[in-house]
């Protein structure tokens, strides 16, 4: 009894190991946020027309920095540095700004967060929302970025920057005066490794952040209806977003397909943009190429979302974060990139009410999804019990055939003893 | 010629009428398959609900697959029966395409439901006019000539729905483009259920001329099913477990070639009809070559584990394009060659008197699995995609390999007469009569 008693309590405390091991913090995180008026600590509070939501997170090797700028067109900055000691993430932000510049024009060097001039820096500004009129379904490959300021019976945009933003419970809200175009962006700043909860499930480390987009009821204008006949539309979204980085090498998009779509049904490639080169991984850009087009987010109510590169240098930086950080002057790279949503030969999915776009921004090696332990055990029972069975069942026709079970019967002949096998 | 039915010609002819018969049926019940991304979007369904289309078909073949014989043989007769199961496949059909001209799935579905009345049955009624004219001279190519031109109905309609969807795009309506496309498998019907009517009245008036006897008729008893064997319950299970993996994957096949490989519509649509292609050109071969050869058990076998190996290529793949032509490919000649050996193992195991109701159960079974399994199905790609959707298919033919194997150690045990060889079954006939 003492035995089983001491048994069983090894097996408990090694369970509970197991469980603190896999759910173990990588990274103490501390957030802060600002509006006008107030400085907040708690982010579960309704914010009104918040301007900065910054997050620190030490690591023990390094500090990562994420940056949620409102002011001017909505940009998220991601910085690392050695292991900072400072855990006062307020103190640093407060002396990351110049409060009085930074707001009132984003003037290039009211902004100075850690690490933002260091070996990793990055900023995406997302810049338009760019209404495209799709007359053949030709999705992305239809997207011409170098027209997009001369033709204006395909395109016409409206300004991030135009929103007014709430945020609570991590997610900014925003809306624009006399139009129902509703942008929400759910954040997610991980300590650790883990899974969205919802689709497409991205998969995350501690070196990285999500965010997840979703436009709603946009008013889409004439060049996306035709006029005769009102079940023709034409109208597609592509969010225009700027890279603007210092010291980082330009990226390019890589493919990677997979051979589990568990985590997002129907979905076999993962797109990354990678920073660096040379088979180093500076950081990355993730998204799977789905746009889901209902609040239900299924496969069957989804299209496509494909990145076009614009032209390097063909789009100014706007007043942004991005700015006050570099400048012209001293940007490394601005790198206007477009996120058509649409599929190509789709007719059927145009003038969305509701489109998402979940993407992933990080440094070092970007995550890769593996076949999950479900499928392995199907496989392992599933072919390993009809294995069993063959070699089971052709030992036990072995065994009924009973090939040793020979009578010797010795007959006395002339010339001696002769041995007679008898089956 | 009407009134000399010993003319050579007649029989082709009838023939002829014979496999027209169920071409539009056939035809027909791929339609979901051939447009999968069209019905899902223009109905705005899911997966789950886009495989009711499916379902809803094989529910009521569940019960007539044990009474449709029977229907024909003593109530309605094969004349009048077949003409009955074809109004009902050509009513089903008009009232599915009804469905989209209105934008309504409910209407779809009840469609769907009373087509499934009428194909099964259809099919046997197909098989009864063959053994009533052929019986004796080659039914055995009669059957796979039957079959053949069968799934030559389900090729084109997986080749040209999708071209034919796009060519309508005068009509704005997708729901209205949509219903118009399944109108024209209604046309399809119509001429089936004329060849219905053609062939019923050539037959009476040939079995008026030769003084043709009319049959006892099928007999179903249920209580014959404590006599079944265990061997004959493994095929039963072989059955629904291998079928479930093939007519299923066909319903979503188009959407998964498009997003795991990458192949536009009608390039998805031809490869998912390389099952059905195949089937029709070399099922009469295999059929052939297991009459000549025998081994039965081991044709069955080979069938599951190869078509296991399609799967598994499927799930376990890269992305690169080859592999759906090759697994398709295989998986046609895995599915012939299955059938072949397959549905003789029942008359091997159950006396004649028993046949009707051991076909009867088979089918009601196999029905069953199709009835349940396309909602699995789709529940598991809206949910978790098509790697575990293939895992699970992989698990089921795992199960027809399990029953498959028993079949053969239990065959091989007891002495069964399963896995013969051709010869020696040739034989043991002979030792019999």
């Amino acid at each position: 009894m003492m035995a089983g008693t001491a048994f069983g309590l090894t097996f408990f405390l090694l369970c509970i190991m197991v469980v603190t091991f896999a759910n173990e913090v990588k990274r103490k995180k501390c957030s802060f946020t600002r509006n006008e008026t107030e400085q907040y600590l708690d982010t579960k509070r309704l914010l009104e027309n918040p301007q900065i939501l910054f997050y620190q997170l030490n690591g023990r090797n390094d500090t990562v920095y994420y940056t949620w700028s409102l002011v001017g067109a909505p940009t998220l900055f991601i910085s690392v540095t050695p292991a900072s000691q400072d855990t006062n993430c307020a103190s640093v932000a407060n002396n990351s700004f110049d409060w009085d510049e930074f707001t009132a024009d984003q003037s290039y060097g009211s902004a100075y967060i850690p690490g933002y001039n260091g070996s990793f820096a990055f900023s995406i500004v997302f810049n338009r929302l760019i209404e495209f009129s799709d007359r053949k379904y030709r999705a992305n490959k239809g997207f011409e970025p170098s027209k997009l300021n001369n033709n204006t019976d395909r395109y016409s945009w409206l300004h991030m920057s135009d929103f007014n933003w709430t945020f609570q419970d991590n997610e900014l809200t925003g809306k624009i005066e006399n139009d129902s175009t509703t942008c929400v962006i759910r954040l997610n700043i991980p300590t650790s490794g883990g899974r969205l909860s919802y689709f497409p499930k991205t998969l995350y480390s501690e070196n990285s952040t999500t965010f997840d987009f979703v436009f709603r009821n946009f008013e889409y204008s004439s060049i996306s209806k035709n006029k005769k006949d009102s079940n023709l539309k034409y109208g597609r979204l592509v969010l225009e977003m700027l890279f603007v980085h210092g010291q980082l090498k330009n990226g390019s998009v890589k493919e990677r397909f997979s051979k589990d779509d568990e985590y997002t049904p129907s979905v076999f490639i993962t797109n990354n943009y990678l920073f660096g080169g040379n088979g180093t991984f500076d950081g990355f850009l993730q998204w799977k190429p789905i746009s889901y087009l209902s609040k239900s987010r299924k496969s069957t109510q989804s299209q496509q979302a494909n990145l076009v590169n614009g032209k390097i240098g063909d789009v100014d930086i706007p007043s942004s974060l991005a700015y006050a950080l570099y400048g012209i002057e001293t940007a490394g790279v601005v790198q206007p990139v477009y996120m058509v949503y649409g599929t190509e030969g789709d007719d059927n999915n145009p003038n969305a009410d509701y489109v998402s776009w979940t993407g992933m921004l990080g440094f070092g090696e970007p995550p890769q999804d593996t076949i999950s332990i479900v499928i392995i055990i199907t496989i392992a029972v599933g072919l390993g019990v009809p294995a069993l069975l063959i070699g089971v069942g052709g030992v036990y026709i072995f065994i009924r055939r009973k090939p040793w079970k020979h009578i010797y019967v010795w007959y006395n002949t002339k010339r001696g003893y002769t041995k007679v096998v008898n089956e | 010629l009407m009134w000399f039915p010993f003319l050579d010609v007649i029989p082709d002819m009838m023939l002829g009428l014979m496999c027209f018969l169920s071409f539009g049926s056939y035809y027909c019940y791929d339609n979901p398959a051939s447009l999968i991304r069209t019905f899902i979007e223009v109905m705005k369904i899911d997966n789950t609900r886009y495989n009711l289309l499916y379902s809803l078909y094989s529910w009521p073949n569940v019960i007539l697959s044990l009474i449709g014989g029977v229907l024909l043989d003593r109530y309605l007769g094969v004349r009048f029966g077949t003409v009955v199961f074809s109004v009902f496949v050509t009513f089903g059909q008009l009232i599915f395409a009804l469905g989209g001209i209105f934008d309504s799935f409910i209407l779809m579905l009840v469609g769907r439901f009373v087509f499934g009345i009428g194909g099964e049955s259809l099919a046997v009624a197909q098989n009864a006019y063959a053994v009533m004219w052929f019986k004796g001279k080659e039914l055995n190519m009669v059957f796979g000539l039957l079959l053949s031109i069968s799934r030559v109905g389900s090729t084109v309609n997986m080749n040209v729905n999708s071209k034919m969807f796009d060519s309508f795009s005068f009509i704005t309506d997708q729901p209205k483009r949509l219903g118009l496309v399944l109108f024209v498998g209604f046309g399809w019907c119509v001429l089936s259920l004329l060849a219905a009517v053609a062939l019923g009245l050539f037959d009476k008036r040939a079995a008026k001329i030769t003084k043709r006897k009319e049959g006892e008729g099928e007999r179903i008893s249920l209580r014959d099913i404590k006599d079944f064997s265990l061997a004959l319950w493994l095929v039963f299970f072989v059955c629904v477990f291998y079928y479930v993996t093939v007519f299923p994957f066909i319903g979503l096949a188009t959407v998964f070639l498009e997003d795991k490989y990458g192949f536009p519509a009608h390039i998805a649509n031809i490869v998912n009809s390389l099952v059905y292609l195949i089937s029709a050109g070399v099922s009469p071969v295999f059929g052939i070559a297991v009459d000549k050869t025998g081994f039965n058990l081991i044709w069955l076998n080979f069938g599951i584990i190869a078509t296991l190996g399609c799967h598994a290529a499927f799930a376990f793949g890269s992305g690169s394009a080859f592999i759906p032509y090759l697994a398709m490919i295989g998986m046609g000649l895995a599915y012939s060659i299955l059938a072949c050996a397959l549905w003789p193992l029942v008359a091997f195991l159950v006396p004649e008197h028993q046949l009707g109701t051991a076909y009867g159960i088979m089918q009601s079974v196999q029905n069953l699995g199709l009835a349940i399994v396309p909602l699995i199905a789709g529940a598991i790609v809206d949910h978790k995609g098509y790697l575990l959707l293939e895992t699970f298919f992989c698990t089921c033919l795992c199960v027809a390999l399990i029953c498959g194997v028993l079949l053969y150690v239990i065959d091989l045990t007891s002495e069964g007469t399963l896995n013969l060889s051709a010869w020696a079954r040739h034989r043991l006939e002979k030792e019999k009569e």
